[in-house]
Order: structure tokens, then C-alpha cells, then sequence
């Protein structure tokens, strides 16, 4: 599995390879490649701080303080993975003709994205161990010296994992940039690639990317080296939550719904208005039903294989620091940051390849969202992992069950908000996937994603707009799989 | 969730993926039997081509499989797949990606049944694909701030002062490189280099694609945008209602350039009579009659027959030069990427 996710990295250097080092140095050196570099930065460190903030602040607001329904919120926070960037990015051009720039592609995919931290930070809040936070306050911390100093720290490893993911879609992100005219590498990859269809020149440029997200990975391992390890908490209490006026409380949801409202119900409401106004392109709501199905079956399936394929890795990198370990995350966290039709083309290359029988099959379909997305959910479950004291499953042991009972029935359940908050990501990304599902679905499959591609392919954005709107419903189960996993 | 649960629901997993999984198997086995249907990688508009292949299907009783994506995307996916493709036809928006897969040996050589319906200057130069329809390079304009009087009628009006910024292009769009393919091929690669180095320094407002100039248009974010004709007419709803407007070019000129969809059946398949039927039928009258209604393009198998508001075939028409050259395609991306467009 670990191999497997390295399938767009070595499909990439063997079409750079084809190109030898001049024709390589010709891409790279040039003013263009400077000038993408530099914007895709921008946009990255912009959402890297953007996702950070906002999915720090909404999982703190919804676990520290008490508000109506605390299930609900899980669900709410979970909605916007289900809108795909370029949706977002569509409405805002067509609200504001005009908007382009860095600014509006942060936070378009900001927006679209910060859940990665959110969950991964809320499940986190769950295993924290609060107690030490009491201890530093009954030393004289300040509450928000205790939050900061004791219990920060502790949710920090999940929230950058989660912003990681967020970095990682945004350096491989074409839609929305494109949509919104910011160049960045990706776009600038594509620009290689759709004329003379030169896949070395494309994957030239692909390399920075690549270097790129290197940075940003070692960055995020550095940061998690440097944070402590020694809090796993022993013993879990229900989260102490603030009990505030009932303004303060109405203030401090609306907050939290705020950037919800701006990326889910305001561009379905959007969408749902100009539905009106097209009369071309037919719906056709049967079909629209059978696509939801296959969606929902096919993003289910992929998110329980892709989840139980992550533990052993997740499980290994929790609890080891060996070099070989992080190496083996870091290469599966680098595909993650390829533009996907790379992604696409290089499964294309290597199935032909192992399973020629199998191409374009379902089979194949679910294989290859799998090792495509199995890095969603590694981040989220291993830090939930390391979470969980050491102690508890030798606690498990001694009282007789055996290593692998034990890690399953104590240390797998208590991370288990976490895991599951991974295998939300690796849904809803399956269930949003299109490059690849279009080349490797067996003819005649149609997910809702690629219904929603058939429509904004010819520009009939209100013709997408129940396929928009049923991907969100859809994006619903995952999302209420999550909340019920967090309570158990 | 216990573990328990969690257990269960993977098993319902895994009997859904094999259900499914035998599904589709079973699919492919029949087809491997007689020849009743046919495999097409189609990266025209699905919803607009629809109707058409529904047709075809009705009349001679064979099924046709599409794989619907981007034309660039699915001639990518063919140049990998190579030999071992299950594609048997492949639609093309564009003929560079026809050329790119002749040139690759990919595609076999067409009956001249079929290369003679077409004239020469839009079709491949050895057979290997057909041109289908054309769709003529124009101005989008917008038709609050503009009159058709006041539109360039020549790119090169482009670099004046007065359109400063205020124009829209899409480079990494294969329409546009054909047009710059063939404006070095008729004006010379300096002209060409100076034209692109000139739109870069008059501000040109870089889009991803025909249909968001349109767009852009459409909203009076930007005057002018050069798009393909079918992207104004293929609007959800009547075209002429659009605030843009579209203007064609000098007739005679580079400007007035006209772009070729066009069809080729994969070397695997050129023994397929299923494959030859079907792009037949494309060049049939009927079929070529629902592109000029339908879809507005030129109908290039019907001589003498364009779109009702557009200015005939032979009042416009290119160079005659094969767009769908290879080594023409990668000068003119060399180009681009000397520009730092691309």
C-alpha cells in the first residue's frame, strides 16, 4: 500500500526522465516558472493560515462552549468538504464578475477546505487531557494561559495534519484557480499540457510542485517532532465547556455557521435560483438518483478500505519516530500535491500495466481512489493515536486479552473520533473525484461528480445545480457517520 | 460506533463493491461476442452529442459506449493506453489531439468513402481522421459598451492603445494555439512572436477558457474576448439574447480562421465495421444537419451550408495548413512558452 501511493511520483519521473536534463532545465529555468512559484506560495502559506484559523477557532468555539444540539455541529462542520472548490469558485465570479486574484483563491479553497482542521481538531478536543489544564489553573494560570500553554498543545499535531491536507489540495487545486485567473504551478502545469499534449514538459513543471509540498510536509513533521508527546491522557472526561449568556452563545454559532453559510447554502441557494433561468440542458432526476447511489456506495466503500489501509501506517508513525516511517508518510503525502490529471494519467499507466484485466473496472475504480486518497486519512487517525496512552492497552494486556485485542478494542476505539474524521475526508473526496473517475469508471457509471462535470463542462451552471445540491445532501452521510462516531 | 458495527459495515462493503464489480464484468463480456456496440472516447460536449448518438443507435441496432471527458484529457489517456485501449472511435473537439495520436500511429487510415465527404483543407493529410464540423474563430464583444462597427475585424487591432486590458485570451486553450499555429504558419514566426508579445504587453486578460471569456463578456467584465463561435451559440437558452455579441474576422484573413472537430477510429479497431459505420453516419447528411441546426457549426461534409447568422464557409476559412501537425503544434507551445504565456 505504502508503494502504491508512490504511483504518481514515479509515473512523473519517468515522463520527466523521456526529457532529458535540458529539456527539463527549458521549463524550469525561466521567468514563468518564477512567477508561478511565487503565486502558488502566496496562495498556499494564505490558506495554510486561513484553514489553521478557522479550523482552530470554529472546533474551539464548538468544544469549549456549550451551545444547543453539540451533535449537530459535527455534521454542519463537515459540509463544506462536500462543495467542490471550483462550485465555490464558480459563484463567486458569477456574484462578483470580476473577482480574480490571490486573495479570492485563498479563500475559496479556504473555505472549501478548513473542515480537514476543524474535525481533526475536534476529534482531538475529545482525547485532550483536560485535567492538566485544571492543574495549571489551580497554579494561577489565566483560563486562556491554561488553553493556550496546556491544552493548544495538545491539538495542535491534528490541526496542522488537517492543514497539511488543506495545503496539499490547494497546490493541487485547478479549477478554482483557473476560474479565478490566478496562476499558479498547477494551472501552469495544464497550460504545458493541453496543446501539445507533452506530458514531460507538464510533469517538469510538476516537479516544483512536488518540492514544493516537500516543504510543506517536513514542515508539518518538524512542528509535530517539536510538540509534546508525553500528554496522552489517561483517563478521558467529557469535555469542560464554558456555559455563556444566551447572546454570547447566539454570537459565537453564528460565527461558527458563517463560513458554512458563505460555502454551502449560499452557493446551493445561487445555483437553485439560476436553475430557473436555463432551459437547455435537461434534467433527468432517475438518472440524477442512480448517480447518488453509485456515489454513496462508491465513497463508502473507498473511505472503509482507505481507512483500514491507513491504520498500520497512521498506528506506526504514532508510536515510532524511525526515519524510515516518516519517509514512507512523506512520499504518500507528495502524490497528494499533483495536479489530477497526473494523478489520472499515472494509474492509467500502471494498471495497464498490473491489471490489465482489471482496467476500467469498479473493481479498479475503488483500488484506485484508495491509493490515491488513503494519505486523507492518515493524518487525522495518527494523531488521534498518539493521543491514547501507551498505557492503556498494556493495561488491556495485563488483564489478559492478547497485543492486537487490545490495540483494537482500547487503543483503535478510543481514536476512533479521529479515524473516523479521516475516513469523512477520504469520502467526501472520493465522492467529489472527477479526472480520475473519468478515465477509469467502466463506461455507463456516472457519479454525481462527473454529472456535475457533463454540466459546468459546457457551462451550464444552472443545469448543475441539483447535481451540486445532491452532492451535499450525499455529503450528508459521511458527516452524520462522523457525529455518531464522536459520541460513542 | 463499536468495532462490532464498524466490522459489519465493511463486510457490506466489500459484497457491494463485488456486486458491482460483477456487474460491470459481466457487461464486458458480452461485448467481446458480436459486434453490437461500439466504444467511443467522446471529448465533445456529451449533452450536445446526446441526441445524436441515440440516433445513430436506433438506426443500425448498435450500442454505442461513451466515455465523456475533456478532449485533451481522453487523447492523453490514449496515447497511454497505446495498443491495449478498449477505444475503438475517439471525438475530438479539436484536431491538434487527432494529430498528436496519428502522429503517434495510434489512429488507422479511414476508408476514402469517408476522407472525400470532406474538403481537403479540413481534414488530416493522410487519412487518419475526418473533420466533422468547424467553428470559426470570432470576437466576442459586448454589446452595451460596443457596436459591431467598432470591433477589430484583424487581430492585430489588438495591440492598440485603446484595447488596453480590456480584451480576454485563452492561451492555454487549443483553439487559441491553433489560431497561433496558423498565424505563424501564414504571417511568419517573427509576426507571429511580435503579435504574442504585443498582447502580453497590451495587458491581455489571461482566462483558462472559451467559455469563461464568454462569461466575462457576458457581464461586462472584459469588451472583447477571442473565442470560437460555438461557445456563444451553444448558450443554455437562445444565443441572441446574450449581452455578448460576436463578430468575425476580415474575411480572407488568419483572422477569419476556422477551427475542426473531427472523428478517427483507433488502430485496434480498423478492421471494426461497427467503428466505420459510425463515423459514417457522422458525415451523413443527417448527422451533419444536426450540427448545423443543433449546435451551430459548420457542417463540413454539406458544401455551401452554414449556420443561420453566420457569414458562409467560403467567406471565411484559414490557410490552407494541416493544424493538426505535430511538430507545428510544439512550435507554436515553444512559442507560447518563450512569450511566457504558457
Amino acid at each position: 500500500m505504502a508503494g502504491a501511493t508512490a504511483i504518481p511520483l514515479i509515473y512523473l519521473c519517468i515522463r520527466v526522465a523521456e526529457l532529458g536534463f535540458d529539456g527539463v532545465g527549458a521549463i524550469l529555468f525561466r521567468q514563468r516558472t518564477a512567477d508561478l512559484f511565487l503565486t502558488t506560495m502566496a496562495v498556499t502559506f494564505g490558506v495554510a493560515i486561513t484553514t489553521l484559523a478557522l479550523g482552530l477557532g470554529t472546533a474551539t468555539i464548538v468544544s469549549r462552549v456549550k451551545l444547543p444540539t453539540p451533535n449537530l455541529w459535527w455534521i454542519v462542520l463537515a459540509l463544506p468538504v462536500a462543495v467542490p472548490s471550483y462550485v465555490a469558485a464558480y459563484v463567486l465570479v458569477s456574484v462578483r464578475p470580476g473577482t480574480t486574484g490571490i486573495l479570492p483563491t485563498i479563500a475559496v479553497i479556504s473555505l472549501s477546505t478548513f473542515p480537514y482542521v476543524t474535525l481533526a481538531t475536534l476529534a482531538a478536543f475529545r482525547r485532550a487531557d483536560h485535567s492538566a489544564a485544571d492543574v495549571a489553573r489551580s497554579l494561577g494560570a489565566s483560563e486562556l494561559r491554561a488553553f493556550f500553554t496546556v491544552t493548544l498543545p495538545q491539538v495542535l499535531p491534528a490541526a496542522l495534519a488537517g492543514c497539511l491536507l488543506s495545503v496539499l489540495y490547494a497546490l493541487s487545486d485547478y479549477a478554482a484557480p483557473a476560474m479565478l485567473r490566478t496562476q499558479t504551478l498547477t494551472v501552469g502545469v495544464y497550460g504545458l499540457f493541453a496543446g501539445s499534449l507533452n506530458r514531460g514538459h507538464a510533469g517538469a513543471l510538476g516537479l516544483v510542485l512536488v518540492a514544493v509540498a516537500l516543504v510543506f510536509v517536513a514542515l508539518e513533521q518538524w512542528t509535530r517532532r517539536r510538540s509534546d508527546r508525553r500528554s496522552a491522557a489517561v483517563v478521558v472526561r467529557e469535555v469542560p465547556q464554558l456555559v455563556l449568556g444566551p447572546w454570547k452563545t447566539a454570537g459565537l454559532g453564528a460565527l461558527v455557521l458563517t463560513p458554512v453559510l458563505l460555502v454551502v447554502v449560499l452557493p446551493v441557494g445561487i445555483l437553485l435560483i439560476r436553475l430557473a433561468g436555463g432551459t437547455r440542458y435537461a434534467q433527468n432526476l432517475s438518472d440524477l438518483a442512480s448517480a447518488a447511489a453509485t456515489t454513496l456506495v462508491l465513497g463508502l466503500v473507498t473511505a472503509v478500505i482507505a481507512t483500514l489501509a491507513a491504520l498500520p501506517i497512521a498506528a506506526l508513525s504514532a508510536r515510532f519516530r524511525h526515519r524510515w516511517i516518516r519517509l514512507v508518510e512523506a512520499v504518500s503525502f507528495l502524490g497528494q500535491a499533483l495536479p489530477s490529471v497526473i494523478i489520472a494519467l499515472g494509474v492509467v499507466f500502471m494498471s495497464l500495466r498490473v491489471f490489465p484485466s482489471l482496467y476500467q473496472t469498479l473493481p479498479m475504480l475503488i483500488l484506485t481512489y484508495v491509493v490515491v486518497l488513503v494519505p486523507k486519512s492518515i493524518g487525522s487517525a495518527r494523531a488521534a493515536i498518539q493521543q491514547v496512552s501507551v498505557r492503556l492497552p498494556e493495561v488491556a494486556q495485563t488483564l489478559g486479552r492478547s497485543a492486537s485485542n487490545a490495540w483494537w478494542t482500547v487503543t483503535a476505539r478510543h481514536a476512533l473520533p479521529g479515524i473516523a474524521a479521516g475516513a469523512v475526508f477520504v469520502m467526501s473526496a472520493a465522492m467529489k473525484e472527477v479526472p480520475m473517475t473519468l478515465m477509469i469508471r467502466p463506461i455507463g457509471v456516472d457519479t454525481l461528480a462527473t454529472e456535475l462535470w457533463t454540466k459546468t463542462s459546457i457551462d451550464a451552471y444552472s443545469a448543475a445545480a441539483p447535481a451540486a445540491l445532491a452532492l451535499i445532501v450525499v455529503g450528508l452521510a459521511p458527516a452524520w457517520l462522523l457525529s455518531r462516531a464522536a459520541r460513542g | 460506533m463499536t468495532f462490532i458495527r464498524s466490522r459489519a459495515l465493511l463486510a457490506l462493503s466489500v459484497i457491494a463493491a463485488l456486486t458491482l464489480g460483477a456487474c460491470s464484468s459481466a457487461n464486458n463480456e458480452a461485448d467481446d461476442e458480436k459486434e453490437d456496440s461500439l466504444v467511443v472516447y467522446s471529448g465533445r460536449d456529451l449533452e450536445l452529442v446526446e441526441p445524436l448518438i441515440k440516433l445513430f443507435e436506433t438506426k443500425s441496432g448498435i450500442k454505442v459506449e461513451i466515455r465523456d471527458a475533456g478532449s485533451t484529457e481522453l487523447a492523453a489517456q490514449l496515447l497511454e493506453e497505446g495498443a491495449n485501449t478498449p477505444a475503438q472511435v475517439f471525438l475530438s473537439q479539436e484536431s491538434g489531439a487527432l494529430g498528436v495520436l496519428a502522429e503517434a500511429d495510434l489512429l488507422a487510415k479511414l476508408p476514402d468513402s469517408i476522407t472525400d465527404a470532406v474538403p481537403a483543407e479540413y481534414t488530416s493529410h493522410n487519412d487518419t481522421w475526418v473533420g466533422l464540423t468547424g467553428r470559426a474563430r470570432v470576437i466576442a464583444y459586448d454589446s452595451e459598451t460596443l457596436d459591431a462597427a467598432d470591433v477589430p475585424d484583424d487581430v492585430f487591432e489588438l495591440l492598440e492603445p485603446k484595447w488596453k486590458g480590456k480584451f480576454a485570451i485563452a492561451p492555454t486553450n487549443a483553439s487559441f494555439q491553433a489560431f497561433v499555429t496558423a498565424l505563424r504558419v501564414s504571417e511568419g514566426e517573427e509576426a507571429a512572436e511580435e503579435w504574442l508579445k504585443g498582447l502580453v504587453a497590451n495587458d491581455a486578460q489571461v482566462f483558462e477558457k472559451n467559455g469563461a471569456i464568454l462569461d466575462a463578456v457576458n457581464t461586462g467584465e472584459v469588451e472583447l474576448g477571442l473565442i470560437n463561435h460555438y461557445y456563444w451559440a451553444r448558450f443554455d437558452g437562445d444565443p441572441t439574447t446574450q449581452r455578448a455579441k460576436i463578430a468575425f474576422g476580415k474575411p480572407g484573413s488568419v483572422s477569419a480562421l476556422v477551427n475542426v472537430t473531427g472523428a478517427g477510429i483507433l488502430t485496434g479497431a480498423k478492421d471494426s465495421t461497427a467503428a466505420k459505420e459510425f463515423v459514417e453516419f457522422l458525415i451523413s447528411e443527417e448527422a451533419q444537419t444536426y450540427f448545423l441546426e443543433e449546435t451551430a457549426e459548420y457542417p463540413l461534409a454539406l458544401e455551401g451550408q452554414s449556420p443561420t447568422g453566420v457569414p458562409a464557409l467560403a467567406d471565411l476559412g484559414g490557410p490552407d495548413i494541416d493544424l493538426a501537425k505535430l511538430a507545428s503544434l510544439e512550435a507554436t507551445v515553444a512559442l507560447l512558452t518563450k512569450v511566457g504565456l504558457v
